[in-house]
């Protein structure tokens, strides 16, 4: 509770402007190539979308560890800060129902299924 | 007789020091250095500086006292600053003990408590450490009184911790949530109904004797100051052990109704009951000790009840027993935790600094709990969105119908808008309060173009394309909307904050407001950085 503590745990910030402006060059550079990955590589389509939301993650991930602090703060707030990644793990994982199906023991897109019913509807 | 007292500005101790007082005693009581003023309404008693952990500044301090009471103790620990059960109830008292053998002390009266046992049987170390002090004591050859007290009720002074007003304050003090019945083990399917019905009288009183088994036994501080006081010269009292409880023995139900009762409530409180081991799951989570009045060893021991055999108590000193009940407890709901004009700056020593068990301001810990429900709230609409797409045939390319160009100056003015304010915050951090303005001034500027680009495009496409008009505009209007309403709300706080800032209300010491509104913002601009990658890039 006393003051010096205190002190001290403002006085790192003083030397993380120069990660600021590195982070935000990065932040920037991420951007442009995520505008250009779909021009230079559009096929295969799942490697796309993966580099794609790999390049997101990362942004984000800079943005947390950086501006918000993550990095530079106790272990609990880390703790707090991705907690909800498990969440969002299970989330993904149960709606995965909704976007694959289970057929003969291995995960498929439902892409002829979704073909057939559109057919229908025509 | 001179009497030297330990722990004497405690709860105990103040009542300690008024009753030897009346009996003509002369006092002199040990003070952490820097704590003298706490005794200054008490100009007969002398002070003496020192600290019972520290066996140099007793040097000395008991020569030509006649009997030494020894009170200090304490309910919880401290580990991060050293203060432990060990360290204060033993340490402690062996250097007090020791220090009153070479003063040649006629009577040493030990404050222990009821329940204490061995290290192999205690369930808390509060137990055997106070009981290893007895143990040292009686081995002293020091003619030594030692009493075991029951929980000790009476009115305590602001920031003294007193069972009945912290239980006031702390369970009574929530409305309308159920008070909890602790209990060892599951409890029984009728257990459970009947807490279910606040307004079942039957039900609910019959919950109150037999929900919790373990009983209380509360003393009046009078009536355990009053024997500590006579316990220094009484010649009954020689070599005794004294179990200090009152007449009277309550299940923990029976007394949550008559602190109800003293808090003037005329009806009964709602009980539940709640199983024991469920709130120590609850205290192991990261955080939650500091939220909730009571640790593990506190609950360990308020389930082995605490009971005593009060006979010898009342028969060898002069007194009256005070009754427990609605009348002499009604105190409890009139004690305030904290001395008002210390009540401020005790919110904003909270508020701002980190409090010790969980090393992170509650300010913070809040917003990030926030946080993590808001990253929640956008995994529901992009996996609704992801599910969406996937059921959709033929999903447009969305560079065919999103300006990628403009959404791509709309990214980079948004990050930019996170470093500007990080740059503000770092600024007034340092002092260097140009530097916040400008900064915090871009940031406003950044954030405000953002909202106001969007409402451009949003303008833009509305014109031609409804929300209803397919899956696609369906689900872009509902996630940039979702996320536009987060960037409006975000600018709002920016501003108010920089008006603050303006205003001079943040220091480089106290801005916990400007970090909690940046800690938004930036994940604002996080969940931006996802939604233009499948939104508009996938």
């Amino acid at each position: 509770m006393s003051e010096p503590q205190h002190a001290e745990d403002h006085t790192p910030h003083e030397s993380h402007d120069a990660a600021y402006w590195k982070v935000l060059v990065a932040l920037a550079v991420f951007t442009v190539i995520e505008l250009a990955i779909p021009s230079v590589l559009p096929e295969p389509r799942w490697l796309l979308v993966v580099l794609m939301m790999l390049t997101a993650v990362a942004k984000a991930a800079g943005v947390a560890l950086y501006y918000m602090h993550i990095k530079y703060e106790k272990p609990l707030v880390a703790l707090l800060a991705f907690s909800p990644i498990i969440f969002v793990g299970i989330f993904f994982f149960l709606i995965m129902a909704d976007i694959t199906e289970v057929d003969k023991g291995g995960w498929t897109f439902p892409e002829t299924q979704v073909e057939t019913k559109a057919d229908e509807a025509h | 007789m001179k009497v030297f007292v330990t722990g004497a500005t405690g709860f105990i101790g103040r009542y300690t020091l008024r009753k030897l007082s009346e009996a003509g005693h002369e006092i002199r009581a040990l003070t952490r250095p820097g704590s003298e003023d706490k005794l200054a309404d008490m100009p007969d008693v002398e002070t003496a500086a020192g600290d019972i952990n520290d066996p140099e500044s007793l040097d000395g301090a008991m020569d030509g006292c006649d009997a030494v009471v020894h009170l200090v103790g304490i309910i919880q620990e401290r580990p991060e600053k050293g203060v432990t059960f060990e360290r204060i109830h033993l340490e402690g008292a062996k250097n007090v003990i020791d220090e009153a053998k070479k003063a040649g002390v006629s009577r040493f009266v030990l404050m222990s408590a009821n329940g204490v046992k061995s290290r192999k049987t205690a369930v808390s170390a509060y137990q055997w450490t106070k009981y290893e002090a007895e143990e040292y004591l009686k081995e002293s050859g020091l003619e030594y009184t030692i009493f075991r007290p029951s929980v000790v009720f009476g009115r305590p002074e602001a920031g003294q911790p007193e069972f009945a007003s912290q239980l006031t304050r702390d369970l009574l003090g929530i409305p309308l949530a159920p008070l909890p019945l602790f209990k060892a083990g599951l409890p029984t399917l009728a257990e459970l109904v009947k807490s279910m019905f606040p307004f079942a009288k039957k039900w609910q009183s019959a919950l109150a004797s037999e929900g919790s088994t373990f009983e209380l036994q509360p003393v009046s501080v009078e009536n355990l100051s009053d024997a500590i006081a006579q316990s220094v010269d009484l010649p009954a009292a020689r070599n005794m052990t004294y179990e200090a409880g009152g007449r009277e023995r309550f299940r923990w139900g029976e007394m949550l109704d008559i602190l109800t009762a003293a808090s003037g409530r005329q009806k009964p409180r709602w009980k539940a009951v709640v199983p024991a081991f469920m709130i120590h799951i609850l205290l192991s989570l990261p955080g939650i000790r500091s939220l909730l009045p009571l640790s593990h060893d506190q609950l360990d021991m308020l389930l082995e009840g605490n009971v005593c055999l009060e006979t010898a108590f009342f028969r060898d000193f002069d007194m009256e027993p005070i009754p427990f009940n609605a009348e002499t407890a009604a105190y409890a709901s009139q004690v305030e935790a904290v001395k008002p004009e210390k009540e401020a700056e005790f919110l904003l020593r909270h508020y701002d600094h980190p409090v010790p068990n969980t090393g992170v301001p509650h300010a913070k810990f809040g917003m990030w709990v926030f946080l993590a429900t808001e990253v929640m709230f956008f995994t529901g609409l992009i996996g609704a969105y992801v599910v969406l797409r996937n059921a959709t045939p033929d999903w447009p390319d969305p560079s065919e119908r999103l300006s990628l160009g403009l959404t791509a100056v709309m990214t980079f003015i948004l990050i930019m808008s996170s470093v500007s304010l990080v740059m503000g915050l770092s600024g007034l951090q340092q002092g260097r309060m140009g530097k916040f303005k400008l900064y915090f001034a871009l940031t406003v500027l950044f954030g405000a173009t953002f909202v106001g680009l969007q409402a451009y495009e949003w303008n833009h496409f509305l014109a031609k394309h409804l929300p209803s008009e397919d899956m696609f505009w369906s689900v872009f209007y509902t996630l940039t909307g979702f996320h536009g309403a987060h960037v409006s709300i975000g600018v709002i706080a920016l501003i108010w904050v920089f008006v603050q800032g303006l205003r001079g209300v943040y220091t480089p010491t106290s801005h916990n407001t400007v970090e909690m509104t940046g800690l938004y913002w930036h994940f604002v601009d996080l969940v931006w950085i996802i939604l233009f990658t499948i939104i508009y890039l996938i």
